[in-house]
């Protein structure tokens, strides 16, 4: 028998002759970037979530909906109430996953790429804490739908209530309008809503609700393909509708 | 009409054990219709009659000629010239995480190995015939494809850069366990074995196995995810578990 050995570790080595660090530095910076600001729109700066044009409220994604808590402290940002759940669905999300794996934890930073900490071999992946509670996604995906479906209301009712009577109006609803539109359709395409809907469904012809399960997860499969794109649009268009409703209001 | 032939370089790795591996950059005849491996072809017939080199259809099905193309996990057969810049070298050294036989062979049988720990497919106890609908096995003809190339097990990190092999079956094993599993007539239960003696959760679904599947299977969304969603329906979901306990299978 021929006693054969595997080639030595080392940190990022590779013979890669293309910019593959780019893609995960470029995400990194992204990410980064939308976190600060999310953490200063949601605990810094609580004045400015709304604006008021002929009488129509606009308020900023991040705070929708709007809930009171009689027992909120007054010097807690009521953002706060309910940002643990879009949050708590991206980062268990299985694209951010792949995300941030690459981009923060270099684990690895890209295919055939020697990783970080790859020497140590200390890898437990999602079978350890805290990665293991990645397995709570479904939970977030329960509340994130709810949440879509609020954001959605929420732009129906802008439209009814005449909230395109100005520019800046129509503006506004049209930020809010794609943040809803993009929200709702990154929840839909999920894993964990494909998986639900008739992923874990072995026989398809069984019954005529398999069959409709199975159509239904067919259409899942088809958003689920975007599903990255959706992840990135549904950012832009929460950080776009947020920055706008603080725009008005400091320009008026 | 005959193609023009021009020289490009190769940079192959050569050696038969890590203390003798060298690179090497050779001048080659080539032309622009050829593919990677016709290129270390007229090497091996020109230059380097001893070059170890596996091949076999040269048609992308049979999964022998896996080696790193400039870094990247690819068939050879299936590597055009045109698609590289030709005005430099093109390193070809053999696939990472798998033993080196010498050059550009590596010796992959732990795969092998690993596929005989799977239980295999149980047929239901039943004298009655059963006709299955396309739609149940439309899942499962996808994964069929796979023509173990072993590409995925090669570029995934587990096994390339944490040599875990001893805990993670890696992507190829998890597609067909996902096959066996999603089966609409298999009656064996490897959710226990799955999430443990074959390391799901290992899988931190960073997706290089479907960038390299030369079949382009969707292994991670269509097999390795849709596990990981049956793993928790069984183990980590307190709802599901209640509503077994509540009403359970008969």
């Amino acid at each position: 028998m021929i006693n054969l050995e595997l080639v030595e570790h080392k940190r990022f080595e590779n013979s890669r002759n293309d910019n593959w660090w780019l893609r995960p530095f470029i995400q990194a910076l992204t990410l980064t970037f939308f976190a600060l600001y999310a953490m200063w729109a949601v605990v810094f700066d609580v004045e400015h979530h709304k604006s008021e044009i002929n009488d129509v409220s606009f308020v900023s994604p991040f705070y929708s909906p709007e809930i009171k808590l009689d027992w909120w402290p007054e010097n807690l940002s009521p953002g706060l109430i309910l940002i643990w759940a879009p949050l708590g669905f991206r980062l268990t999300c299985y694209y951010a996953r792949r995300v941030y794996y690459r981009a923060f934890f270099a684990d690895p930073p890209s295919c055939a790429v020697g990783e970080l900490r790859a020497v140590a071999n200390k890898y437990k992946g999602e079978t350890k804490l805290p990665w293991i509670l990645n397995n709570l996604h479904r939970y977030f995906f329960y509340i994130a739908f709810i949440l879509a479906s609020i954001h959605v209301f929420s732009f129906v009712k802008l439209i009814v209530v005449g909230s395109l009577a100005t520019m800046e109006g129509q503006i506004a609803t049209l930020l809010l309008g794609l943040d809803g539109i993009f929200l709702a359709l990154y929840v839909l395409s999920c894993h964990s809503c494909k998986h639900l809907v008739g992923g874990g469904l072995n026989c398809n012809s069984c019954s005529s609700m398999t069959i409709k399960r199975y159509q239904t997860w067919k259409f899942i499969k088809k958003l689920n393909t975007k599903h990255h794109w959706y992840f990135w649009l549904s950012l832009i268009t929460i950080l776009m509708a947020d920055m706008y409703i603080r725009f008005i209001l400091a320009a008026n | 009409m005959k193609d023009e032939k021009f020289q490009i370089k190769l940079n192959v790795q050569i050696g038969e054990s890590l203390d003798n591996l060298k690179t090497e950059t050779y001048s080659v005849d080539v032309d622009k219709k050829m593919v990677v491996l016709d290129a270390v072809h007229e090497l091996q017939a020109t230059q380097l009659p001893e070059l170890a080199v596996r091949w076999n259809c040269k048609a992308g099905k049979c999964g022998s000629c896996s080696a790193e193309v400039n870094g990247k996990p690819k068939l050879m057969c299936m590597s055009k010239l045109s698609d590289y810049n030709l005005k430099e070298p093109i390193s070809i050294r053999p696939m990472k995480t798998f033993p080196l036989i010498k050059d550009l062979v590596t010796d992959v049988s732990w795969n092998y190995e690993v596929n005989k720990r799977i239980k295999p497919y149980n047929h239901p106890n039943s004298s009655e015939y059963i006709t299955m609908q396309q739609i149940d096995v439309d899942r499962v003809q996808e994964f069929r494809k796979c023509i173990e190339c072993f590409l995925c097990q090669n570029v995934c990190h587990i096994l390339r850069d944490h040599d875990l092999k001893d805990k993670f079956v890696g992507p190829r094993f998890l597609l067909r366990l996902a096959s066996l599993n999603m089966h609409p007539l298999d009656t064996e239960n490897r959710l226990g074995d799955i999430k443990d003696e074959f390391g799901l959760g290992y899988c931190n679904i960073t997706k290089c196995c479907t960038e390299v599947c030369p079949e382009i299977i969707p292994i991670t969304d269509e097999a390795i995810i849709p596990l990981k969603e049956r793993v928790v329906d069984e183990f980590y979901d307190p709802i599901k578990w209640f509503l077994r306990k509540l009403f359970p299978k008969k």
